[in-house]
């Protein structure tokens, strides 16, 4: 049963980094001038896995997904960074979004167990944290705000939907 | 010492935290910092050779479009064959150095590249068994430039993209002999800034770019793009000068490395202009 279970998180894992690889890595679009938006999806990992699995299990998971990325990328350190956050910040987004009467043990932030709306408010904060740094880490200097804040915005608005999509689809149970 | 170790034990995730940051920024800063390679080295080594197979899968949609612009290259050059022989011997480099031309051209295949990011990099399928090496300057075809080579393996090498921050590129206008340093501040891939032309250069829009030859990157001459707009920052005695890109660096396939046979020389001079 629990390797079942790891198997699955693999699993989703790598399609979740192919998927991006293959195919989110190769659009890059904007309007005119405006050159804003990557989509990134494979932060969704970090979102769904178990409640219970401690918060240095997760950060090295995270890191590790993010070099697997950043191979592909040629850009060392970048997606990793961005990954050990999210994953470092997990525990704090979760405390602050308890419901009621608290978690289930055995449970995971998703869908199925909290519910949409729930789900909503948790993905869209730890995406756009994500983003944030993300984006911060490869500019890479705070003189291009601007830049950092646009390219966060537009490009959290479309790997959100994309993330939902994936949500939606596989809508992972454990 | 047991209140150490608890004291460890309980804030463990925060001192995992720092320690996975300092490992990615630690590989942040020593890619950007050109001398130590060594690591991206090996990196590119790994995945290198399943990127080219990834890129295969992609060549085919682009085969149309490349058969029409092998064509026009191999016009042009044949046009370029025909300039030099009309001319006298003397002008022409290749005797100036004993018979030897003062360029070697390398070309070679773009099989990783991306315009998205704020530093893009690219990756061609030629190392340094082929005789490319770090610091030479890559062109796309006749006009138009495409970036730098920054670490080389036995076949594959990384560029950076001349849409990277750290780009800066020599640049002349066209017949008005100002010139200047090219750079990318935007976010549009079709757009760059010519920046360190004094106030007191007379040009006009539509003006073309061309490189200076000041460096061993680029040889004198190839166009890079067209100037569209530019204006005085209130102050300032530079002006602030916006370029059209000549080429289309997200289409780049086909590339030529150029390799500056007097680049050591070169490098020997430009580098005491500093000392003195």
């Amino acid at each position: 049963m629990m390797n079942e279970i790891v198997r699955k998180y693999i699993g989703w894992g790598l399609v979740l980094a192919l998927v991006q690889i293959f195919v989110f890595r190769e659009v890059n679009f904007g309007w005119g001038d405006f050159y804003y938006v990557h989509i990134l999806v494979y932060p969704a990992l970090i979102l769904v896995l178990p409640i219970k699995i401690p918060r240095t299990y997760l950060m090295i998971i995270g890191f590790f997904l993010g070099l697997i990325l950043d191979l592909f990328y040629l850009s060392p350190g970048i997606h990793s960074s961005a990954l050990v956050f999210m994953a470092f910040i997990r525990t704090l987004v979760l405390n602050l979004l308890e419901p009621r009467g608290g978690y289930k043990v055995n449970s995971s932030p998703t869908i199925y167990h909290l519910g949409m709306n729930w789900f909503l408010s948790y993905s869209a904060i730890m995406i756009f944290l994500h983003h944030l740094f993300y984006f911060s880490v490869e500019v890479f200097t705070f003189n291009e705000m601007l830049y950092i804040w646009l390219r966060t915005v537009f490009s959290f608005i479309f790997s959100m939907l994309f993330i939902l999509i994936f949500c939606v689809i596989f809508n992972p149970r454990y | 010492m047991v209140d150490l170790i608890r004291f460890f034990l309980r804030n463990g995730a925060l001192f995992l935290f720092i320690l996975l940051q300092s490992i990615c920024f630690w590989m942040l800063i020593t890619f950007n910092q050109s001398h130590r390679a060594i690591f991206l080295h090996n990196k590119v080594l790994v995945t290198a050779g399943l990127q080219e197979r990834i890129d295969n899968l992609f060549d085919y949609w682009d085969l149309y479009h490349i058969s029409d612009s092998l064509a026009a290259e191999n016009a042009l050059l044949l046009e370029k064959i025909f300039e030099s022989q009309q001319k006298e011997p003397a002008d022409t480099l290749a005797t100036i150095h004993g018979g030897k031309g003062a360029y070697s051209i390398v070309p070679a295949k773009v099989i990783y590249n991306r315009i998205g990011g704020r530093n893009n990099n690219m990756l061609i399928n030629r190392g340094t068994n082929d005789g490319v090496d770090r610091g030479m300057g890559v062109i796309d075809g006749s006009t138009g430039l495409v970036g730098i080579t920054r670490y080389c393996s036995a076949n594959f090498c990384r560029l950076i993209s001349l849409l990277h921050s750290q780009t800066m590129i020599s640049a002349r206008i066209q017949n008005r002999d100002y010139f200047g340093s090219v750079v990318w501040h935007s976010v549009n891939p079709t757009r760059m800034n010519l920046e360190a032309v004094p106030v007191h250069a007379r040009f006009e829009r539509g003006d073309t770019l061309v490189t200076s030859g000041y460096s061993t990157l680029f040889p004198p001459g190839v166009e890079i793009g067209i100037i569209e707009d530019f204006d005085v920052p209130p102050g300032s005695n530079f002006y602030n000068i916006q370029i059209r890109l000549i080429n289309d660096i997200s289409k780049a396939k086909y590339v030529y490395v150029i390799n500056d046979l007097l680049a050591e020389e070169k490098k020997l001079h430009l580098m005491h202009l500093d000392d003195e």
